[in-house]
């Protein structure tokens, strides 16, 4: 499946003002050749770096390959001008399909991923959190829980709703970003904004409960 | 005292730690936008895939895909796919007959 066959054995090699040249006049040799660069990145991609597809018959994949990089070739043209030529065209193009790849497979995997069930019973927080090494001794244990209770509460009170919602998806549950934006309305942008301000808040909170960051990361080490 | 802590490379096990603990407080690696900078990005995947280290070439960025999942995901996955090539790894023809 696989064969060791360069791609530039089967397509023109072009600079990159070849490239935009052709693809300005849409040159209809220019748009099949980078679509099937293109539909390689990805066929590859999707067969060998993404172990959640190996179920995935060659037909499934090859499909997918090819509707990614039609709608990235799309995407490609609707930005041909924001090009500076400061990498590779194709590494360019690439980097546009592989993005598309990316968050349509994130999107299919979170499909019925909602952050209103994530939040619903307002238990967001574990009551203890994970560490390493043996088990606790009596007080340490009992050390943990009361900071983890402040913890919660700097939760409930130092951070706003939406703070709260972003928080508990990326940060505590790792769901990712374009799920968690397009739930809330908003962008990645935003949100990376959103979790500093958050980050920020919690860490004021606990300083002001007397809780430095040296003494709780040696008590859950 | 909460200092400007340097990012740790070691993960703490409970992301709520970790999240709290090891995260930098430097905004402009925190808000760093990978998607506004794709053709930097570009660049700096084929010098990757060439050989060259993201922390020599640009350690804001290499601290942010710490933070950040996603964005490393997606610059993992553009060097992944350049070293295929450059290789010669990737299919010939996709919809090969």
């Amino acid at each position: 499946m696989y064969g060791s066959t360069r791609m530039t054995d089967q397509t023109i090699e072009r600079t990159n003002d070849e490239w935009l040249t052709d693809l300005r006049a849409m040159q209809t040799s220019a748009l099949s050749d980078l679509r099937e660069r293109l539909q390689r990145s990805i066929l590859y991609y999707l067969s060998q770096e993404r172990s959640d597809l190996r179920d995935l018959s060659t037909a499934e994949l090859e499909q997918m390959a090819e509707d990614i990089s039609q709608d990235a070739l799309m995407r490609i043209m609707a930005n041909l001008e924001t090009f500076r030529g400061e990498s590779q065209f194709t590494t360019w193009a690439n980097r546009i399909a592989v993005r598309l790849a990316i968050s349509d497979l994130r999107r299919a995997r979170y499909k019925d991923f909602s952050l209103d069930d994530l939040t619903a019973d307002g238990e967001i927080l574990p009551a203890t959190a994970s560490t390493t090494g043996s088990p606790p001794n009596p007080e340490t244990s009992t050390e943990r829980n009361d900071v983890m209770t402040v913890i919660n509460r700097a939760f409930e009170e130092a951070l706003t709703e939406r703070q709260h919602r972003a928080l508990a998806a990326i940060a505590l549950q790792g769901i990712p970003m374009d799920v968690v934006a397009e739930q809330m309305g908003t962008n990645r942008n935003a949100l990376y904004k959103l979790l500093h301000d958050a980050r920020r808040k919690l860490r004021a909170y606990l300083e002001a409960e007397g809780l430095s960051t040296d003494y709780i990361m040696t008590l859950f080490q | 005292m909460w200092g400007e802590k340097p990012m740790s490379n070691d993960k703490h096990p409970d992301p709520l730690m970790d999240f709290l603990l090891n995260w930098t407080f430097n905004e402009e690696v925190i808000a760093m936008d990978c998607r506004d900078c794709c053709e930097q990005l570009s660049d700096l995947a084929e010098r990757v895939a060439a050989g060259e280290n993201l922390s020599d070439l640009m350690p804001q960025l290499e601290e942010h895909m710490h933070h950040w999942k996603d964005c490393r995901e997606e610059f993992e996955a553009l060097v992944a796919i350049l070293k295929a090539e450059q290789e010669g790894r990737l299919s010939s023809s996709p919809r090969k007959e």
